[in-house]
């Protein structure tokens, strides 16, 4: 086993020899008018995109963000009150549970057209577009956790006095967080996911949009150059949902860390 | 010996029957169980596996409720009227929340009466140091030992001090060394409180370290087979009352009564099986 320094000087490594490799060969052996130019940029070019538009990318990164953010809030505050109430309701659960299957099964992008038609090209069909995919995840992770909440937890609570709200507080909610927070992660990366897809659809701004832009006026460096930001950020977001996930279920065998 | 002859019975149990609804038509399970436990007793309770210690418990905590043509009899707990908390019930599993430390979980039944939280923390410390748990108290449940859990499950209850407590089992699920410094505790809590107990156990020898009185119960329909006095003074050491004359004939004593209805139960079981 190598420590962790050399680990993290072999991906470094890695990251260099790709990074060099991809410069040397589109700078140097391809020319820059050779029309393979266009498929792969390279390094240098991408850096000058980040260089020369700025403004724009960053404008747009704060729009697909707040979008996303959007879908991740109310994505998630919906579903957690749905969640409790079909885990707690067993008739709204047996009726509505084929429906929200149905639903859950179309693939978001194939909705994303609707919502734009719906709701137009500002933002507001994006937030829409992130809410439904990061919903299914809080909803179903909720749902779980309230189902599986141990009743001899409830009990033993009951036996010590507890009246039903503080049943509700000292047992039902902190369960009900932590599988929030198990859910983070994905729901992060979902809320992101259905933001860039709502601006696929038809946006004037954001990320996504720029990046549509961008294809169409063949300018690949700007496409990679998102498309670098895009990952940053992704990692960026998970690692610190991970963060999070990580200090508020310390609690939690390591075992079952997902 | 008995100091507290003279008190007024805590619990009168009188004439509870039992019978459960099946698919082979009605199983009575207690039949005509009789019993009073003073103020500051500690009772335990053993008898053959399955005879329904577990249900007596259930009826005298309230917690299940039975049909009025499945149940008869009266159990009467003479409560204070100015105590904050009743009933303390503690089971064989412990049911501490996986979320809390060691010491937000001795405290919850103190936040649930609604205790401020600095007067908490007091008590709570003093739990924790009592049953030699300090040091621990911002560890989780996963991390801790099953014998340190059931320790801080007891405290949980004790803490509320509960005017009776009942104990099904509590460390049946423990090793026997855990199991014997768990006793001596239990001894130990219970002297310095004597809160009345009632203790249900299958093992005859904690029955008899633990009990001033072992109540046997007969296999099913149980009635109280009998009760034994167990004239071992207290503080008593779980080690040194093992050796104790009065031990050994309490225990040898039960042991009688108890394989006669063990050997009976197994003879039934075993005869039903060969019918079906």
């Amino acid at each position: 086993m190598k420590d962790n320094a050399t680990i993290h000087f072999l991906r470094f490594g890695v990251l260099g020899a790709f990074l060099i490799g991809w410069e040397l060969l589109t700078g140097g052996w391809i020319k820059a008018t050779s029309p393979t130019a266009l498929y792969f940029s390279s390094p240098l070019k991408i850096i000058g995109a980040f260089q020369h538009e700025y403004v724009v990318l960053f404008t747009d990164l704060v729009v697909t963000l707040v979008e996303a953010f959007a879908g991740l809030v109310s994505g998630t505050i919906t579903g957690v009150l749905i969640g409790v109430l079909f885990a707690r309701y067993r008739l709204l659960d047996r009726v509505f549970e084929p429906f929200f299957q149905a639903v859950n099964a179309v693939p978001r992008p194939a909705l994303a057209p609707l919502l734009v038609i719906w709701f137009g090209l500002g933002m507001s069909s994006k937030i829409l577009a992130s809410w439904s995919a990061v919903f299914f995840v809080v909803f179903y992770n909720v749902y779980a956790g309230v189902k599986a909440i141990d009743p001899d937890y409830i009990r033993a609570i009951r036996l010590l006095g507890a009246s039903s709200g503080q049943i509700v507080s000292i047992v039902v909610v902190p369960s009900v967080v932590s599988w929030i927070f198990a859910a983070l992660r994905v729901s992060v990366a979902f809320s992101l996911l259905g933001a860039i897809v709502g601006e696929f659809a038809g946006a004037t701004e954001g990320l996504g949009y720029r990046l549509l832009v961008s294809e169409g006026l063949l300018q690949t460096d700007m496409v990679y150059a998102i498309l670098v930001l895009l990952m940053v950020v992704g990692v960026t977001l998970t690692s610190l949902a991970q963060r999070v996930e990580k200090r508020l279920l310390r609690w939690r065998p390591p075992a079952v860390s997902i | 010996m008995n100091s507290n002859l003279s008190q007024p019975d805590k619990i009168r149990i009188q004439r509870v029957r039992l019978t459960f609804p099946s698919e082979a038509g009605p199983v009575r399970v207690l039949d005509g169980i009789d019993l009073a436990i003073k103020e500051g007793e500690f009772v335990t309770v053993i008898g053959p596996s399955g005879c329904g210690k577990s249900t007596l418990m259930n009826l005298v905590s309230k917690t299940v409720e039975h049909a009025a043509d499945q149940f008869e009899g009266t159990i009467d707990i003479a409560w204070r009227s100015n105590a904050a908390h009743r009933l303390g019930y503690v089971l064989q599993k412990d049911t501490l929340l996986p979320w809390r430390t060691l010491e937000a979980n001795v405290g919850v039944g103190l936040e649930i009466m609604g205790m401020p939280s600095h007067e908490r923390e007091a008590q709570v410390q003093s739990w924790i140091h009592r049953v030699g748990l300090a040091g621990f108290e911002k560890s989780y449940p996963f991390a801790m030992s099953g014998g340190m859990r059931q320790r801080a499950n007891i405290i949980r209850t004790l803490a509320c001090n509960p005017e009776v407590v009942l104990m099904d089992e509590p460390f049946g699920a423990l090793d026997a060394q855990t199991r014997m410094t768990l006793q001596q505790l239990l001894i130990d809590l219970w002297h310095a409180a004597k809160t009345t107990i009632l203790f249900v156990t299958h093992d005859v020898e904690e029955s008899i370290l633990l009990g001033n009185r072992v109540v046997l119960m007969s296999r099913r329909p149980a009635k109280i087979h009998r009760v034994f006095d167990i004239d071992i003074p207290h503080p008593r050491s779980v080690i040194d009352a093992r050796v104790a004359p009065a031990f050994q004939d309490a225990y040898r004593e039960i042991w009688k009564e108890l394989k006669g209805d063990i050997e009976l139960s197994q003879l039934k079981n075993s005869a039903a099986k060969g019918i079906a």
